[in-house]
């Protein structure tokens, strides 16, 4: 048996799915990288109760995709952030109904997936970039629950930075 | 090469501060920083350094406390919501012995607790309002009968509309925390396009692409004003906009949020004496003051 083959971990979705993968595919998620450090090799499965089998698939395809990058470095927020550029890949990736893409960020947050984090971050901002409040309502379905004064209010509160 | 237990070594400094502490006020403070500090000063670390000289003793402190805070927890099951080092959150009843001496279990408080994720925890005075969801969302029906209708009559004359529609991204309402919102909204701060990277004041975002994201509604507001608020930036042609705003009315919401303000090159045409933040703010708004030109940090 390949050393490659040994190393398997089982993780478990909260719909009680179950996904045999390559500890190298897996420690792209911080969290898991801890715990199969903290308990080293199992043959139990790690329950994941916050995602879900459709979602699970999918961050697992983008830890397959990116399993030998090199581990992100520690750099500033801002500098990691200023990066605006999504590769084609992970664009197409990311191409998919509004639903699955913030259930992917959410997994991304809960398994600590920094990258993944970023990419879907940047991609909902980039929907958001150059749109109106109205507009931007409209993308996401979001309701207003201002009335006019509360927006003067806004607009008097702000005007001093928007002004330039 | 002698073991010495606790009480051997603090035993009785410990109860002469632990008197004075019962007694609060300011020494009654100072002698809580002094008793929470017995062991610690032994195993301080900062900034990675130990600056303590039995560091080695830190993970079997940590060790012991949380060994005896498990101990505690453990029969209560799921009634525990939350666990500190030194502490826990319950909910509902619970029979634990609790007293005010040293090393007794303390009731600390009791209330609503909101724990939103392992860094939050905010205490309230009542419950949060919770929107009711079945009479505040009620769809309205005679709008979804007439748009129904009206897609029908579009699907029977213009087959082609339907293919377009299948390929349209679903929508969903933004259900995302908070977090995650700010996060998404700290990529706007920093893809702006004015954003120069050599000029330190930029170095905390440029706003420019938060703003619509203002009036969205009430939650995109909170969060985009956090982000806004929390560390300004006054050029020369903005302060006395700043200025005015500010000395004509309070702006509690945004207000709370702010932890630094910064001047860029406004030297020579402001006059500083007009910025007196003590004139402008009240003492509860800006907390501690600590003036490091060109910055203004506000402790809160």
């Amino acid at each position: 048996m390949s050393a490659s083959e040994a190393k398997k971990i089982t993780l478990k979705s909260c719909d009680d799915i179950e996904f045999k993968v390559d500890i190298r595919v897996a420690s792209r998620s911080i969290l898991l990288k801890n715990m199969i450090e903290d308990v080293g090799e199992t043959d139990q499965s790690i329950p994941l109760p916050n995602v879900n089998e459709r979602v699970l698939k999918k961050v697992l395809e983008w830890c397959e995709h990116h399993k030998d990058d090199p581990q992100p470095a520690i750099e500033d927020s801002d500098t990691r952030r200023r990066n605006t550029e999504i590769d084609d890949w992970n664009k197409k990736f990311l191409e998919v109904e509004q639903d699955m893409l913030f259930e992917i960020i959410l997994a991304a947050n809960y398994l600590d997936i920094k990258q993944l984090l970023d990419i879907g971050c940047k991609t909902v901002a980039n929907m958001i970039k150059g749109k109106t409040p109205e507009q931007i309502r409209e993308t996401f379905n979001i309701q207003n629950d201002f009335t006019p004064e509360e927006e003067e209010q806004i607009r008097k509160e702000n005007e001093w930075a928007e002004d330039r | 090469n002698v073991r010495i237990t606790g009480k051997d070594m603090f035993g009785e400094w410990g109860n002469i501060l632990y008197n004075i502490k019962k007694e609060g006020e300011t020494a009654g403070k100072v002698s809580k920083a002094l008793l929470v500090s017995l062991w610690g000063a032994l195993c301080e670390q900062r900034n990675g350094q130990n600056y303590g000289t039995h560091p080695r003793i830190k993970p079997f402190l940590l060790a012991s406390a949380r060994k005896r805070i498990s101990e505690i927890v453990r029969p209560l099951g799921d009634q525990v919501k939350r666990i500190h080092t030194d502490g826990f959150i319950v909910a509902g009843q619970v029979n634990l012995k609790t007293g005010i001496e040293m090393g007794e279990l303390k009731f600390e408080k009791r209330g609503v607790c909101v724990v939103k994720n392992c860094i939050s925890v905010i205490w309230k005075l009542s419950y949060p309002e919770i929107p009711n969801l079945i009479t505040d969302s009620l769809p309205d029906f005679e709008k979804i009968q007439q748009d129904k209708e009206q897609n029908t009559k579009l699907d029977t004359e213009y087959p082609a509309l339907q293919i377009i529609k299948g390929k349209l991204s679903k929508k969903s309402d933004i259900n995302l925390p908070n977090e995650i919102i700010i996060e998404i909204f700290q990529h706007l701060r920093t893809q702006s396009k004015r954003l120069d990277t050599k000029c330190p004041a930029s170095q905390c975002g440029n706003n420019e692409l938060l703003f619509p994201v203002l009036y969205v509604n009430k939650r995109w507001n909170e969060c985009a004003t956090y982000l806004i608020w929390r560390r300004i930036t006054l050029y020369r042609y903005n302060i006395r906009n700043f200025v005015e705003l500010i000395k004509k009315k309070p702006l509690p919401n945004a207000i709370k949020y702010l932890k630094q303000i910064e001047f860029e090159r406004i030297d020579n045409y402001f006059n500083m004496n007009e910025f007196q933040l003590e004139d402008i703010f009240t003492k509860d708004d800006i907390g501690y003051v600590q003036e490091s030109k060109p910055y203004i940090y506000l402790w809160k």
